[in-house]
Order: C-alpha cells, then sequence, then structure tokens
C-alpha cells in the first residue's frame, strides 16, 4: 500500500538519522582525549610552624613515600599543599600516615563552611546509563 | 659585433657580477629564529610521566606547562584563608571544597585545559595539547562559566600573575631570563579577556 510506504520511508528516515547520531557520539567519544591524572586531588595540611629550607625538604621526601602523592608539593610558610590520587589514597589517609612519621602538630585543612558558597557541577552518576557506556567506548578505543 | 660592442658587453657582465657580488655581501647574515616557548621548556621530547605508570610518556613541555600549572595552583591553595580578600579563594576555594566532597574531576579538567591552552598556544601544536574549552572571555564570566565564582578585577589578575611567575621559578625558569620574560607577555596578552570588571 502507498501509506504503508510512506511510513516505512520516515520510520527508516529517523532510524537513519538516530544511527547517524549515534555513529556521531560515538566518534567523539571514542576521540576524546583522555585527561592527565583524571583523579587527581589537591589536599593541604596546616602545621603550627614555618618550614625552613631543610625541614621543607624533609617533609616533600616524608610525603613522597607515601602511596599515591603526587611529584607536585608545595611548601608554604606552615602550610603544605599536596597532589594525590585519590585511588590509591584520601587526605585523611595521607594525613594520618604523615603524622605517624613524625612528632608533628598540624591540622588538616577544610574548607570553611562560608567558602563553600559557590555551586559547582554535580558529579557525574557513576551507576547512570551515559556514564557507563562512556566508559564502555572510551575503553575500546583507548 | 663592434670592439665597442664587445667591451660594452664585457662591462655589462663585469657590473653585474661585481654588483651580484656586492649584493651578496651586504645581505644581513640570516638571524636565527627564537624557538617556541613551549620548545625552550622541553618541547616535543619523550619523557616518562613522573605522575603516572612507568612507561607513561609525555612531552616534556606539555610536562613543564603541567608542573607549573600545579604549582600555581598549589601556591593558590596555601593562600585560601577564611575572610581574607584578595587571595584567590573566591575564584579557588570551590576547588577545594568539591575536592573534600570527593569529586575530583573538575580539577583533573582544570589541570588538564590549562595546561592544553598554554602548550598549543606557545608552540605545542600536537594533538595531545589541542585545547578544547571555551574561549577566555566565555571562562572567565560567571554567566557563561558556572564556576568561575566572580568577575576578575586587575588586581586579582596581577595576582595570578605573581603565583605563575613563583611556580615558573619553583620549576626552573629563571625570573632574570628571556623565557620568564615571554611568559609574562603571554599572560599579558590574556589580560584583557580575563579581566572583566
Amino acid at each position: 500500500m502507498k501509506i504503508n510506504k510512506k511510513v516505512k520511508t520516515a520510520i527508516y528516515s529517523i532510524l537513519g538519522f538516530i544511527l547517524l547520531l549515534f555513529i556521531i557520539l560515538v566518534y567523539h567519544i571514542a576521540t576524546a582525549k583522555p585527561v592527565d591524572n583524571a583523579t587527581i586531588q589537591v589536599s593541604r595540611i596546616d602545621f603550627d610552624k614555618p618550614f625552613d629550607s631543610s625541614s621543607t625538604v624533609a617533609i616533600k621526601e616524608k610525603l613522597h613515600e607515601i602511596a599515591g602523592v603526587k611529584s607536585e608539593i608545595i611548601v608554604k610558610r606552615n602550610v603544605v599543599v599536596y597532589f594525590h590520587d585519590n585511588r590509591v589514597a584520601d587526605s585523611k589517609k595521607i594525613y594520618d600516615e604523615l603524622m605517624s612519621k613524625g612528632n608533628y602538630n598540624a591540622q588538616r585543612f577544610i574548607l570553611p563552611a562560608n567558602m563553600l558558597n559557590k555551586q559547582v557541577c554535580p558529579v557525574m552518576n557513576k551507576d547512570g546509563l551515559s556514564y557507563k557506556f562512556t566508559k564502555l567506548v572510551q575503553g575500546i578505543f583507548n | 659585433m663592434t670592439k665597442f660592442s664587445k667591451i660594452a658587453l664585457c662591462a655589462l657582465v663585469l657590473g653585474s657580477l661585481s654588483f651580484t657580488s656586492c649584493s651578496k655581501d651586504n645581505q644581513d647574515a640570516p638571524v636565527a629564529a627564537t624557538p617556541s616557548i613551549y620548545a625552550r621548556l622541553g618541547g616535543t621530547t619523550l619523557v616518562q610521566d613522573p605522575d603516572a605508570a612507568a612507561g607513561v610518556m609525555i612531552e616534556k613541555g606539555r610536562l613543564s606547562y603541567r608542573k607549573v600549572v600545579n604549582s600555581t595552583i598549589g601556591l593558590i591553595v596555601a593562600d585560601v584563608q577564611n575572610n581574607a580578600p584578595g587571595n584567590l579563594g573566591a575564584h579557588f576555594a570551590p576547588l577545594l571544597g568539591e575536592v573534600g566532597a570527593g569529586n575530583t574531576t573538575n580539577l583533573a579538567e582544570l589541570v588538564d585545559n590549562l595546561t592544553d591552552f598554554f602548550s598549543y598556544n606557545t608552540g605545542g601544536t600536537n594533538a595531545v595539547n589541542v585545547y578544547s574549552g571555551m574561549t577566555m572571555v566565555a571562562t572567565h564570566n560567571p554567566a557563561t562559566n558556572p564556576r568561575m565564582g566572580v568577575k576578575a578585577t586587575n588586581a586579582n589578575y596581577d595576582k595570578f600573575e605573581g603565583y605563575v611567575g613563583a611556580a615558573a621559578v619553583a620549576n626552573g625558569v629563571a625570573a632574570n631570563t628571556q623565557l620568564y620574560s615571554d611568559v609574562v607577555a603571554v599572560l599579558e596578552s590574556l589580560r584583557a579577556p580575563i579581566v572583566q570588571q
């Protein structure tokens, strides 16, 4: 029938369009440049007294011994800022391990509530279909 | 050919040779072009990425920029204090807040985007450095980028340049070098689109 033919054409057109979009989506995901150190986290520990040059070297060495701590460690006055892989160790674990390596009086820096006034993008839901699909396609191509 | 014609022809040939050689003598010696900032920071030479698994390589120029970016962020984070205006806390505090909540993606993306941007625009044009973020104007406008806490002022930008300078020095770029001046010039070229109040 003539109507059936038109309906078929319309359905094929829509399916073709969806397929085209899907191919473009897969292409974009597959060719997306992976982010360097995607699970990097920055953390800070405030000590009770400032570091001099020798104690700076010592604290950096001790931090570098802890698994997950990255190469850049910034020591400024009495503050140590470091980057770490949060899959390996979170900031509390690193803080605890560092404190066990010496007789330090220090506190893990927690951002005051009033500085958290800016809303940021929500974290991607790892149980979501889009996240799983993205990981699957990136896993195939990377 | 008459005798006069022969003499004239000889004079013309000799004259041409003479002018040609004079012309060569007067040419300026070719000046070697200054390598790009990216090249001077190590360029495309592949080295082990110190923050990745063994065997994962990274271009030395890109690694240099990433180290400076990380150090800059680290120095800013070290200065974040409660009720202390002017230390860029309003711009960077969200990073600390969200990483405290376990979300690290945005920090990684910030580092990656900044590294891409500086690498690509200073001579590191390989695919690994292609910048795919927003324009500088859109990035620094809270209306188009909700992650930008407030618009930046000239004073904010001066402070930021100071942090980058200190980070560069900490990573081996001495302040009295041409390389340092060139990096500052790149930063200054970005002042207009970034400072929006």
